[in-house]
């Protein structure tokens, strides 16, 4: 079905300037995508936003900023639940010096289980589930989706969709090739961490992935 | 993607660019031109730990993605893993590569009758130009580290050339790390 | 093209060493950033990446005649085409193609539609002037210079700045009889 994608920019300033106040914070880099009827979409990265673009003709910017927050503290919930152990927060240590002196008189011992000689590289091993960057659904409104990915490198991708019925293997393709859409846009040497992304290969390039969202897994 | 390129251009390029640093841009300034070098790797860690974490789960904490510098990270670069990896249980990691490719450029050659001092003096000499081509894997490990949610610093210590240890204190220095260069 | 050669740059790129050009393609690419960070003039960049090509070049070249059995080059016309087929193959993996020669012989084009160099790199509206891949020209002066041909090169078409390929254009300026022993800057 050929329904046209309509594309916008969401108000990118009030973003930026929200940005900046937060610069300091750790990088931590989110983003959003919604849809309208079937096809059409909003990408927003929250706290340090990355990257935002609009499929969508409604005017329902406010909407989804407030859906994207609360999604936001869903993620970190969820991750929190998921290593209640080992969080990472940095610990109260002390300034460099301290480390110095540890370094001289620490005594190391050979990690235990570091099996160099075979691979261990297997999802599966240690809990499936728990670690995937592949949150879900994270929660249902009355009108929308709002699905959760989050990367090794603490990058969040948000999806929200008014796609009631959208299946959850598209869901996961969809963000399998954004990622990958993500990585080669940060590897742009001119790309600074935690700064949006201004590509205009990436732009299309999501475009496309928005556009053959549910059309099979290839491509 | 898949795509290669000769050994010999990454070699030339990363010679040439410690030597470019040292040698032209900051010949007085050995710091500033070890920062620069560092800062260089430091992106080139930050996005190939990103390219190269693409496809697997999230770690579950420090020593997963510690394993997974030493193990996956190093093969793709190197070819080969880490041989060995220590910890002190209290945040710092010695990672040790036996074979370190980068600096099997550098050869020491000692004369086999030569005396003493002028052995030991050419030992320095070499050593000292290995330690400015370090800069560039430290930033490469700290950059990585660092994006993968473990601030730190990483500092490297040739005992035999070309074998090459990178000792990882992390996480209390957090407060040094802010951004790039 | 076979004929140019006694090794294709097929032959000796398969039995090279390699490595993950994502690794070749960053290093360079921050490499890049952070001269425009320490040198601030676009213009002063695309000099020094041109003299670390040359530098590479310089060193690059033994390598070169070592592993593609090329003997002298009886001229230049026959040296541009081991370049193009030769030279960037076994170093990067892929070939260029030789146009626009003048009635002289004595210039001609180095035309390349791929280039690692430039993988995931998009320039920056302050990079305008930037010559993103100068290391290339200068790879190919300072290696030229090693057999004794002196050149001129200059970027005539650049894909990061639009265009549809990389166009080096090598002017030849002199050849050196072979005896004289060619001095580099310093």
């Amino acid at each position: 079905m050929g329904v046209p994608v309509e594309s916008e920019i969401l108000d990118l300033k009030r973003i930026r300037n929200e940005e900046e106040e937060e610069e300091e914070e750790e990088e931590e880099e989110k983003l959003q995508l919604k849809s309208e009827s079937i096809r059409k979409w909003v990408f927003v990265f929250q706290n340090n936003p990355l990257y935002i673009q609009s499929f969508t003709e409604a005017d329902d910017a406010l909407k989804l900023h407030h859906i994207v927050h609360c999604s936001l503290d869903v993620v970190d919930e969820r991750v929190k639940l998921m290593h209640h152990s080992g969080s990472i927060v940095a610990s109260g240590f002390g300034p460099l010096d301290i480390t110095l002196a540890i370094a001289n008189i620490m005594c190391f011992s050979q990690v235990p289980d570091i099996s160099f000689a075979t691979k261990v590289n297997n999802p599966k091993k240690s809990g499936p589930m728990l670690n995937e960057t592949f949150l879900g659904l994270l929660y249902p409104t009355e009108n929308y989706k709002v699905y959760g990915y989050l990367t090794n490198t603490k990058v969040k991708f948000i999806l929200v969709t008014t796609d009631l019925d959208v299946r959850d293997v598209d869901v996961r393709n969809f963000f399998r090739k954004f990622h990958a859409a993500y990585v080669d846009a940060v590897s742009n040497p001119f790309h600074v961490p935690g700064k949006k992304i201004t590509s205009r290969t990436f732009a299309e390039r999501v475009s496309n992935i928005v556009k053959s969202f549910g059309l099979g897994s290839s491509g | 993607m898949g795509r290669e390129v000769s050994e010999s251009c990454v070699e030339s390029l990363m010679i040439e660019m410690v030597s470019s640093y040292c040698d032209r841009f900051y010949a007085t300034k050995p710091e500033l031109a070890a920062r620069r070098i560092e800062a260089i790797g430091y992106q080139v860690g930050h996005q190939l730990s990103e390219r190269y974490t693409m496809e697997r789960p999230r770690f579950s904490d420090h020593l997963e993605a510690i394993k997974f510098i030493c193990k996956d990270f190093w093969s793709e670069i190197f070819k080969k893993q880490i041989d060995n990896l220590k910890t002190n249980h209290r945040g710092t990691f010695v990672l040790q590569d036996n074979r370190f490719r980068w600096l099997s450029h550098i050869s020491l050659d000692p004369s086999p009758d030569g005396s003493d001092t002028s052995a030991s003096l050419a030992e320095n000499k070499v050593a000292q130009a290995a330690s400015m081509h370090l800069y560039f894997p430290c930033g490469i490990i700290r950059g990585a580290l660092t994006n993968l949610g473990i601030p730190c610093a990483v500092s490297a210590d040739i005992s035999s050339l070309p074998a090459c240890k990178f000792l990882c204190p992390g996480l209390f220095i957090c407060g040094t790390y802010k951004g790039l260069g | 093209m076979p004929a140019v050669a006694p090794r294709s740059g097929e032959a000796i790129f398969a039995s090279a060493e390699h490595v993950n050009a994502e690794l070749f393609t960053l290093t360079y690419g921050a490499i890049v950033r952070q001269l425009l960070t320490d040198l601030e003039e676009v213009d002063e960049v695309n000099k020094q990446l041109d003299q670390m090509g040359y530098n590479i070049g310089v060193r690059l070249i033994d390598e070169f005649l070592a592993k593609s059995n090329v003997s002298r080059c009886v001229d230049f016309k026959e040296t541009a085409e081991v370049i193009a087929k030769v030279g960037f193959k076994m170093f990067l993996g892929v070939t260029a193609t030789v146009t626009n020669w003048d009635a002289e012989g004595t210039t001609c084009s180095l035309v390349l539609e791929d280039n690692p160099l430039v993988d995931f790199v998009e320039l920056p509206d302050m990079c305008q002037g930037l010559h993103y891949c100068s290391i290339l020209s200068g790879v190919i002066k300072g290696a030229l210079e090693m057999v004794s041909m002196k050149t001129e090169i200059t970027w005539i078409r650049d894909m990061l700045l639009g265009d549809d390929a990389y166009e080096l254009q090598v002017k030849l300026l002199k050849q050196v009889p072979e005896e004289y022993p060619y001095k580099d800057d310093e």
